[in-house]
């Protein structure tokens, strides 16, 4: 087995991971024999097409559903949610809890857990980072996409995990909203130096995101592809999405998600 | 928003007042020749005695709190067993159909049961009314459950939220909806089931004071009754509409837009 020595500085490690699904009565295998680990404080971003089990491979990693093979999580086996890793759903209007306010929506995951003071003062912070104090005592159906989807980066964020897990956080949004939370996400990293795991279909969102990308192919699924994004630098919407670099990254990606596929891959 | 809102309820006026005009001109006129059929303002008049007498106070009291009373144990009794009918496959398997059956069942048929087993008692009336509200509680509790999104199910699982955490903080809240459906349709029957056991057997409230007044030949007095009956009905429901959107800030969103 691993010594503690050398899983320092690896947040996950998967050895030869699979996942069946049951679905209308039958098994189906949705990921095979997936090798791989995220490091601490990296971005991962793993791209794939639609359907292919990225959802799935998060809800792992959420230690949500059974598998077959291997997860570790900070040094140890993971037999369910860790706690330590918090998954944002693409789906936040029913990820959050209409009844609640946003305020008592943050505080989800520390009420009851952690001093009130001390709670208080954590979703205040959280709040402050996603920018929407001014809407604390709203209900969720009062807000945008945008800003529900920001309020459960929020209650993530509260927990205050080693790593956050986003399952197409922004999928569901318009391209304006869309950009504006990949540059805040950025913001909260460099604040917070949490792990990322970021699923999406969007290549570019892939690469401006990522220090390092995966991609996930076939059926079932594994991985086919992996990259290093060595943008250096502040990332910004304009001037990196048009930087040389940039625009070669992205290149290799399309080419590689053609590879897999055969066909010219749809942006949906 | 608001004047619109006053309009449309002005509006909703019309159609009884002109009912209740055309009752009494077709009396007055003579159009219809009905012995025992009284005329709105002999209603109304019947109405202000019994007020006056205090018959009419203490008959309402009577039924609303009877009403009241078994609406409450069917609530409290039918959201516990649809929570654990809900929650539990097997128990939702080998039960449901037993519901199914026991609900579809006529309640007016069960009541000559209920008098052998209770005689012409107070506690007949409580447990018809509450036999007959428990289903629809039950019932939509049990849809509520079921209808609680998986998205919400991970979010408890993430948390690592204990069972009763669940079910406080996600579970429940979120059937809320469907519970209050099946409470207000239980509300409705367990007054009129209350009434009804009063008009064939226990010898109080607005039921039996209806059945008194139309064997004792009073037809004013039975319809001042019938109309209390309905007021009743009426106000019950508005109440409780009334609270449930001042308590529920989901409820207050459906007001907002009924998408």
């Amino acid at each position: 087995m691993t010594t503690q020595a050398n899983t320092d500085g690896i947040v996950y490690q998967l050895r030869d991971l699979s996942v069946n699904l049951r679905r209308r009565g039958q098994d189906r295998q949705i990921l095979q024999s997936l090798n791989f680990e995220v490091r601490k404080r990296e971005c991962l971003s793993i791209v794939g097409p639609s359907g292919t089990g990225k959802t799935t491979l998060l809800r792992a990693l959420a230690g949500l559903i059974p598998v077959e093979g291997e997860i570790t999580f900070q040094g140890q086996k993971l037999e369910g949610p860790a706690g330590d890793a918090v998954l944002v759903f693409q789906d936040y209007g029913n990820a959050l809890l209409r009844w609640r306010t946003v305020k008592k929506n943050v505080a989800l995951g520390i009420e009851g857990r952690i001093p009130r003071e001390e709670s208080r003062l954590r979703v205040d912070e959280a709040l402050e980072i996603v920018g929407l104090q001014k809407y604390q005592d709203s209900y969720p159906w009062e807000l945008s996409g945008g800003m529900q989807q920001r309020v459960q980066i929020a209650r993530a964020l509260a927990m205050k995990p080693q790593v956050l897990l986003f399952d197409e956080p922004f999928g569901s949004l318009d391209a304006m909203t869309r950009e504006g939370l990949q540059d805040e996400l950025l913001r909260v990293r460099s604040l917070h130096e949490a792990t990322c795991v970021f699923i999406t279909h969007d290549i570019d969102e892939a690469v401006y995101l990522g220090d390092r990308l995966m991609l996930l192919s076939g059926s079932p699924a594994s991985l086919t592809y992996e990259l290093d994004i060595p943008l250096t630098g502040t990332r910004s919407q304009i001037s990196t999405k048009e930087s040389a670099e940039f625009l070669r990254l992205r290149h290799q990606v399309y080419e590689q998600m053609r590879k897999a596929h055969g066909a010219a891959p749809t942006t949906e | 928003m608001a004047p619109h809102r006053r309009r449309s309820k002005l509006i909703g006026w019309i159609a009884p007042v002109t009912m209740v005009v055309i009752w009494q001109l077709s009396i007055v006129t003579g159009l219809i020749r009905f012995r025992y059929f009284p005329t709105p303002v002999s209603v109304a008049e019947a109405l202000q005695t019994l007020i006056s007498s205090g018959a009419l106070l203490e008959n309402t009291a009577h039924t609303v709190l009877v009403a009241l009373l078994a609406w409450v144990i069917a609530g409290v009794l039918g959201i516990c067993l649809g929570l654990v009918i809900g929650l539990s496959v097997p128990i939702w398997k080998g039960i449901m159909a037993s519901v199914d059956v026991l609900r579809s069942l006529p309640i007016i048929a069960l009541i000559p049961v209920g008098v052998i087993i209770f005689g012409f008692t107070l506690k007949l009336e409580i447990v018809i009314a509450t036999y007959a509200a428990i289903w629809p509680i039950i019932v939509n509790t049990v849809s509520g459950v079921h209808q609680t999104r998986t998205e919400l199910l991970d979010v408890g699982n993430m948390l690592r939220m204990s069972r009763w955490e669940r079910m406080r903080k996600l579970i429940f809240p979120s059937s809320l909806p469907l519970i209050l459906v099946g409470l207000r349709l239980g509300l409705g029957l367990s007054l009129v089931l209350t009434v009804v056991s009063e008009i064939v057997g226990t010898p109080q409230g607005i039921g039996y004071a209806l059945i008194s007044a139309e064997q004792a030949l009073h037809p004013s007095e039975m319809f001042a009754y019938i109309v209390t009956v309905g007021i009743v009905g009426y106000l019950l429901n508005s109440i409780f509409l009334y609270s449930a959107q001042a308590l529920s800030p989901v409820e207050r969103s459906r007001e907002s837009n009924p998408s």
